[in-house]
């Protein structure tokens, strides 16, 4: 899982800086239908590991995302996204998948006590370098004989219902996504992914200004099939569930890590679809 | 009220520009929990804070209360209209102001509608009491020297 020397530097730099320093307001590796700055910026890094498995073969994903968002108005927020992979186990070059993204908290009803939040997320995701999503293909041979297919979907539009309830200690909600990747440019296009999750947030101390809290969540997947030229591969798809945990640290109110662990609890994918297994992330999120 | 009078103001309306005569600001607002409201509430009050002086209880009551700067107008309704921007609410407002004030906030026009409840502040005792007054009780409490703006 840490083989990469790159996650190890990534992993390494995070975990040195959670000793030093933190932020608030709902998992920093989850969205939430808060808008976390006002005409100010939050910056979030975080590296993550994953293994998969398909037919024979192991996969692990590894690499960073960097965000970059502007909180507009207290309700509307606008960011850059960026993600570099790396397949190891794929002779793959490591890619590097810009996006723009819109959140929009349309509907708040506000107490002292406690909020409810829901907000709308847009996020149009630009893929570049070599491709990160693939699934197994019997009668396909690539290089070295393999027979899996990378796929590099030109765009993937993808959005987001999010709801969140915050009290005074807790904070937790529930979202529903759909993602819709295009076709590549040999006209083949990745499945479709609806996905539901819930997550909570329990801050158990609290210190004049820090707070450290558990972070626990849950999340539906539905893949769809693959398809080339409107026919459709019949091994791939499927559904799986996954649920983490983790901590979360912020000793100031401008800065937060936090650590989570991920893994596949239920799938049902068809031979051809990956299927995740462990995931390990590490994230930092600055207010500025 | 005595030396240390009691202003209670009635923020939305009419951009009293109040001055430094003011205090301390008094802010219990909705939606404001955990550490993000913090920022957020900070960031829109902006240069009206004497920045060394702000907090807030984000506890059930969800208190802000500051100092305002010296060299920037304390435009009460601007200071509603940036919390309400950042994704908040403020429900009451209170301002504690020099006894000697001659803040003029009597005659300024106010429709119920676009302000928070009022809320007073003790000024003597440090104790804010939750309690929304009536109509008849702001002109009872502005024959005795607090005053308020008329709520219509």
């Amino acid at each position: 899982m840490f083989r990469s020397a790159l996650f190890i530097r990534i992993a390494g730099f995070l975990l040195v800086a959670g000793l030093c320093q933190s932020a608030h307001a709902g998992s920093i590796l989850t969205s939430n239908a808060g808008v976390e700055v006002y005409k100010s910026w939050v910056v979030l890094t975080q590296g993550y590991s994953s293994g998969e498995q398909v037919g024979g073969a192991h996969i692990t994903r590894e690499g960073e995302t960097a965000s970059i968002a502007y909180g507009l108005t207290g309700n509307l927020l606008i960011g850059m996204d960026a993600v570099v992979t790396r397949m190891v186990g794929a002779s793959k070059s490591p890619s590097v998948e810009p996006d723009l993204r819109v959140k929009w908290n349309f509907w708040s009803k506000l107490s002292p006590a406690h909020y409810h939040r829901l907000a709308l997320q847009a996020r149009l995701g630009v893929p570049l370098g070599g491709p990160t999503n693939y699934f197994l293909d019997q009668g396909y041979v690539g290089p070295g004989g393999s027979h899996l297919r990378f796929v590099k979907p030109t765009v993937v539009p993808t959005v987001d219902l999010i709801y969140s309830r915050a009290t005074y200690r807790w904070v937790y909600g529930a979202a529903a996504g759909y993602s819709a990747p295009t076709a590549d440019r040999n006209g083949l296009r990745l499945g479709d992914v609806k996905k539901a999750s819930v997550d909570a947030e329990y801050a158990f101390w609290r210190g004049e200004r820090s707070e450290v809290s558990f972070v626990v969540g849950g999340m539906v997947r539905q893949f769809g099939r693959a398809q080339l030229g409107g026919a459709s591969f019949s091994n791939t798809g499927g559904s799986d569930a996954v649920v983490s945990g983790g901590i979360q640290y912020a000793p100031v109110p401008t800065l937060t890590f936090e650590a989570s662990y991920s893994t596949d609890v239920w799938s049902v994918m068809r031979p051809g679809q990956p299927r995740m297994g462990n995931e390990i992330l590490f994230g930092m999120r600055i207010l500025r | 009220m005595k030396n240390t009078a009691l202003f209670l103001a009635l923020m939305i309306s009419s951009g009293a520009t109040a001055s430094a005569e003011v205090t301390k600001v008094y802010l219990q607002l909705e939606g404001c929990l955990r550490a993000t409201c913090s920022r957020k509430v900070w960031q829109a009050l902006g240069r009206t804070v004497q920045s060394s002086s702000f907090k807030v209880d984000d506890a059930a009551e969800g208190t802000a209360e500051f100092i305002p700067a010296k060299n920037a107008p304390l435009n009460l309704r601007a200071l509603n209209k940036s919390i309400h921007d950042a994704g908040y609410r403020v429900k009451r407002v209170a301002i504690e102001v020099d006894g000697n004030s001659t803040l003029a906030v009597a005659n300024q026009k106010c429709s119920q509608e676009a302000i928070p409840q009022l809320w007073l502040k003790e000024a003597q005792t440090q104790k804010l009491y939750e309690w929304t007054p009536s109509v008849e009780d702001l002109k009872r409490k502005t024959s005795e020297d607090v005053q308020v703006c008329v709520v219509h």
